[in-house]
């Protein structure tokens, strides 16, 4: 018998099951609809709205059967049952009857209406008459911000939000109230929501209590939208998106599930902050300087020309950038020659990145993906808080230190999609997460062990951890060998840990630390594996390209060897220092920059170029996992910004720096990457190449796309002819391959009756399992490897009698491109410097009060927070602030209170 | 066979010299148009003289010719159109807009006069679109129904709607 299938008859029909399953996930994912609403592939089953209803029986004779809910059912061999029969049919139909006796008549004027999951459920259950002649009950809604609109009337008592937000997400200030007809899901009084994860209400709740604030402002159904593929480029996890645009202006961006990244959640920073690209920061056509402080627009063409005649000289170097897409990059690298090329980052990002990348590409460390993070049955984060870094790696390891160990569940029988008992049984049985950083985390509160330590404490905790599991890793006495033994005590008992890192506030030295740890857990026996957190979007990408670091590409331009600098899609002034940065912009004799956005860079440029963003272009991303991700042109309009690697090829060849010919089309471009850099030959096999035929693309433009021959008609009443991509797999008009769940391609997630975002479980191999399709990406590095040798510890800073500045990043403010976007540019707090109550109380501090922090030669203003958990000695500086010049850190120096303004 | 058919033909052709003439003197005789005519397309309003569209997009999706297009404002309670247009040289007629309308803004009137000699001006905005009256739903008040807030219409002010529930009270 094959134990990992059993078979189930549903009204006549044979489908297979896994066992474990619930009826309602083995039914979804045989293709037999059953609605509902309470339950959700990530959540699990609560049971609450009881509309997912079938019949059991109990054997071949039986032919009454009761009904029971799918969702809190288990599958068993053999089990007979149905979802037609006329008797839970119009049990279905009586549950839904009254879900709809208070559901008000708003879909009209309701965002959520034409991918509501509650009118699918309706459609259905095919309940079409209205019978309930009596008042509806009304709320009064709430602000909960500039992310989520709330409109309670529609609420359908389903309970998917406060599951989510408090359960799943770790949110305090959202709950429900009331009892019985009355219940209220918000807050106990109107104010923003405070988790980052937020904006996930809107796709979870099944109606539209939660509407996308900045897309309600420029609305469109989702039938009029274009929805393209994209990456998420705010931070270096690449979770996939879904970008929606119309008519040349992005929309909006949705989840695009991916079951070894983001599943069904994204954070608010990629939700809401891809808004920069509407923004008044938009750097559009190209301009140059005439003389002094003038600059007048010019022609792309001309442009072009420009930079072509200023790529005709020597001491021509370019300056590449973590932000920009590897095809950029290497655009540039190639123009401007390898050894010309620099990365655009400062010395500590660079040593982080570059440690990061030997660990990963020549040792062969073994990288857990977010998937095996959140499955993993311990996880260890050392150096960063992960909330700030990469808010969905830290929900997922939420769910790992939320979640009952396997052996809890097992022992009590209890299947993990159970809610409820599940969560019961969590409690003094959690999976263990444990955390050692210099600062309070997000994390701590579901954390077994949570301890703040300075910066070489915690390097040398984990050599002295590594070292306590395998005599022979080099070894380190820990400060603190308690600690150090239950740490190592809980790892040992785990069969798959994974160690998270973050080099912001430790440097390169916690990476090794780390990676010692991983190898003696594998010398040990269990399938340890590493994840280290990067700062940006294509950080590993640029990382490959190997590149020197910007104080090499400063240094060149102040010693003159350097005069033409072409920087790409990168704000220097983020990364250095201003004074060493001016010195060196006034050498050379010209700074060309390319960008989307308006930056000092581009500010200080001779001739600066607006290129397209990522939604802009055909990119490709490499993830901190070492996962090269595609994202498709995603915004079509006639004025569109040319791409990068375009305008460099264009100028490289009228400079004759490149061969004729070269890069004629997109795939002709990964094909030369991948021959110049070796490591990077899976980028090929991201996604399909473009057919050659049209009809063969998968459209863009969905089915029911409407106003095609009224959009331009204030212009001019005779259509233009539709927008073109031939380097792209997917079709740009209403016209191409039928969507299909078995496609390498599919642009988004829509089949017949489900319209909401529940439709990927069309398109899932089975519920929450991988799509049908693939396309998850291309890991480049594959990890495998125990037996490599362990590295020695490098010698720590010493201890200064100054303050040490710790960079601290925030969710929302320190990442530059969603900063730019107003819905986010409103959640931002203040730049801020916290201390711990002993050292604030030593320097005669206190919160709100106002300090000048002096760093090197850079002073910089901040607001003082409190935070007991920070060492002493230690501050933590909020960085990344827009219009903020970058920073030496970590770094010491010094506090001084500005006298004269407390406020 | 033939000779009785040919007969028979002759002499219906011959009868036809005393029925009532079809003709129609038009432009100078107007043809009866029934009101339910599917004519020129207008935007009406509601009984309270504002306007009746509501940007729901529902015309436009359902036009099988997409000759309509249109953008809600940024207003988040009380949804309008910013612009509305409908392209007329595309337009069928079939009256589909009118039947997926929501709120009865969208109505296809009896008249048919619109021939231009430039295309162009067979492209309709909103200020061409939209009439004074009610059409021929005269009592329809779309935001007088639904729950959202519009006007001075609060919480629990529309039609069938119970007052606001205080969700802090103990009562069941």
């Amino acid at each position: 018998m094959d134990l990992n299938h059993l078979d189930l008859t549903v009204d006549q029909i044979i489908i297979t099951a896994r066992p474990g399953q619930n009826i309602l996930e083995a039914c979804l994912s045989a293709q037999q609809d059953i609605p509902y609403f309470c339950w959700h592939p990530a959540l699990g089953s609560v049971g609450a709205c009881r509309q997912c209803a079938v019949k059991v029986f109990s054997g071949p004779e039986d032919q009454t059967g009761q009904i029971v809910m799918a969702c809190m059912t288990p599958v068993t061999p053999g089990m007979r049952l149905s979802i037609a029969d006329p008797a839970v049919a119009q049990f279905r139909d009586r549950v839904i009857e009254f879900v709809l006796t208070n559901h008000p008549h708003d879909c009209p004027v309701c965002e959520v209406g034409g991918e509501c999951h509650l009118q699918d459920m309706t459609a259905l259950v095919k309940h079409d008459e209205r019978r309930y002649r009596f008042t509806k009950r009304t709320h009064l809604n709430q602000n909960l911000g500039p992310f989520i609109r709330h409109e309670m009337n529609r609420c359908i008592g389903c309970y998917r939000c406060a599951r989510f937000y408090r359960d799943y997400a770790g949110g305090r200030d959202f709950g429900v109230f009331g009892s019985n007809r009355n219940i209220y899901f918000g807050r106990a009084e109107s104010g923003t929501l405070e988790s980052e994860f937020a904006g996930n209400l809107v796709e979870v709740c099944p109606t539209g209590v939660f509407v996308d604030k900045p897309f309600s402002a420029r609305f469109r159904r989702k039938w009029d939208m274009r929805a393209t593929p994209s990456i998420c480029p705010h931070c270096a996890v690449g979770c996939n998106i879904t970008v929606q645009e119309r008519e040349g202006e992005f929309r909006r961006v949705t989840n695009r599930y991916n079951e070894t990244l983001n599943g069904y959640f994204l954070c608010d920073r990629g939700r809401f902050g891809t808004g920069f690209l509407e923004s008044d920061a938009r750097l559009r056509g190209a301009k140059r300087r005439q003389d002094g402080n003038t600059t007048v627009a010019i022609e792309l063409a001309e442009a072009r020309a420009d930079l072509a005649a200023r790529l005709n000289h020597d001491g021509v170097i370019g300056i590449g950038s973590p932000r920009a897409s590897l095809e950029a990059n290497f655009a540039l690298r190639a123009v401007v020659g390898a050894d010309h090329f620099y990365a655009g980052v400062s010395d500590q990002d660079a040593a982080v990145l570059d440690t990061a990348i030997r660990l990963m590409r020549d040792h062969a460390m073994p990288i857990a993906s977010l998937a095996d993070t959140e499955n993993a049955d311990a996880a260890l984060i050392l150096g960063d808080d992960p909330s700030d870094i990469a808010p969905r790696l830290a929900l997922s390891l939420r769910q790992l230190g939320q979640r009952a160990t396997t052996e809890t569940l097992a022992a009590r029988q209890i299947p993990a999609w159970n809610d409820t008992p599940a969560r019961l049984a969590a409690e003094g049985h959690r999976t263990p997460l444990m955390i050692a950083t210099p600062m309070a985390t997000r994390l701590d509160d579901c954390a077994a062990i949570s301890r703040h330590l300075t910066p070489n404490a915690i390097i040398a905790l984990a050599f002295a951890l590594a070292h306590r599991l395998d005599d022979t890793a080099p070894g380190v006495a820990s400060d603190d060998p308690v600690l150090a033994g239950q740490i190592a005590g809980l790892l040992c008992h785990a069969a798959s840990p994974v160690i998270v890192v973050g080099g912001n506030t430790c440097g390169s030295a916690l990476l090794l630390g780390a990676a010692n740890l991983v190898i003696a857990l594998r010398r040990a026996g269990s399938a340890a594996r590493l994840l280290i957190m990067l700062p940006e979007v294509n950080s590993v990408g640029l990382g490959l390209l190997a590149a020197k670091p910007l104080s090499a590409a400063l240094a060149a331009m102040t010693a003159g060897t350097a005069k033409r600098v072409i920087v790409l899609e990168n704000d220097l002034h983020r990364r250095a220092e201003v004074e060493a940065l001016e010195w060196a912009f006034a050498t050379v004799d010209s700074l060309c920059v390319l960008d989307h956005i308006e930056t000092p860079t581009t500010g200080a440029a001779d001739l600066a170029i607006g290129v397209g963003s990522f939604a802009d272009s055909d990119c490709t991303f490499v993830n901190l996992e070492g996962r090269a991700q595609r994202g498709f042109k995603a915004i079509f309009s006639p004025a569109e910004p040319p791409q990068s690697w375009q305008v460099l090829r264009d100028a490289g060849l009228d400079a004759g720096r490149i061969a004729s010919g070269s890069w004629h089309n997109h795939a002709a471009l990964i094909e030369a990457i991948t021959i110049a850099i070796p490591s990077l030959a899976g980028c090929t096999q991201v996604w399909p190449d473009a057919p050659y035929d049209d009809m063969q693309r998968p459209a863009t433009l969905p089915h029911r796309y409407s106003g095609r021959t009224a959009v331009n008609a204030d212009r001019n009443v005779r259509e233009p002819k539709p927008f073109a991509n031939p380097d792209s797999p997917l079709g740009t008009t209403m016209e191409g391959a039928v969507l299909r769940a078995d496609s390498a391609l599919v642009p988004y997630f829509w089949s017949p009756g489900w319209n909401s975002a529940q439709a990927v479980n069309k398109y899932q191999s089975s519920i929450g399992g991988q799509l049908a399709s693939g396309g998850a990406g291309i890991l480049l590095f594959g990890g495998s490897a125990g037996h490599t040798g362990y590295f020695p510890m490098p010698p720590l800073v010493p201890p200064s009698d100054q303050t040490v500045f710790l960079p601290v990043t925030r969710v929302f403010g320190s990442e530059e491109l969603s900063a730019l976007s107003p819905a986010v540019a409103a959640r931002m707090s203040a730049p801020s410097v916290s201390l711990n109550p002993q050292e604030a109380a030593r320097l005669a501090l206190t919160a709100g009060d106002r300090v000048d922090c002096t760093i090197g030669t850079t002073v910089v203003s901040r607001v003082v927070s409190i935070e007991a958990g920070l060492a002493n000695g230690i501050a933590g500086l909020t960085i990344g602030f827009p219009g903020e010049a970058g920073l030496n850190l970590p770094g010491v120096g010094d506090i001084h209170a500005v006298s004269g303004d407390p406020s | 066979m033939f000779i009785t058919s040919a007969i028979r033909t002759l002499w219906l052709t011959f009868l036809h010299l005393f029925h009532k003439t079809e003709t129609v003197q038009y432009p100078e005789q107007k043809p009866y148009l029934a009101p339910r005519y599917r004519g020129r397309i207008v935007l009406t309003r509601d009984p309270d003289g504002e306007e009746r569209c509501v940007s729901c997009y529902l015309c436009a999706a359902v036009c099988p010719v997409d000759c309509i297009s249109l953008q809600k404002t940024s207003e988040p309670d009380k949804w309008t159109p910013e612009h509305f247009r409908i392209n007329f040289s595309r337009c069928i007629f079939c009256g589909f807009c009118e039947e997926a309308c929501p709120t009865s803004a969208i109505q296809l009137i009896p008249d048919f006069e619109m021939s231009e000699f430039v295309r162009q001006n067979l492209v309709y905005e909103k200020e061409n679109l939209l009439i004074a009256g009610t059409g021929k739903v005269p009592d329809y008040n779309f935001y007088r129904v639904a729950g959202v807030t519009a006007f001075d219409k609060e919480k629990g002010m529309a039609l069938n709607e119970a007052a606001p529930v205080d969700p802090r009270g103990l009562m069941p």
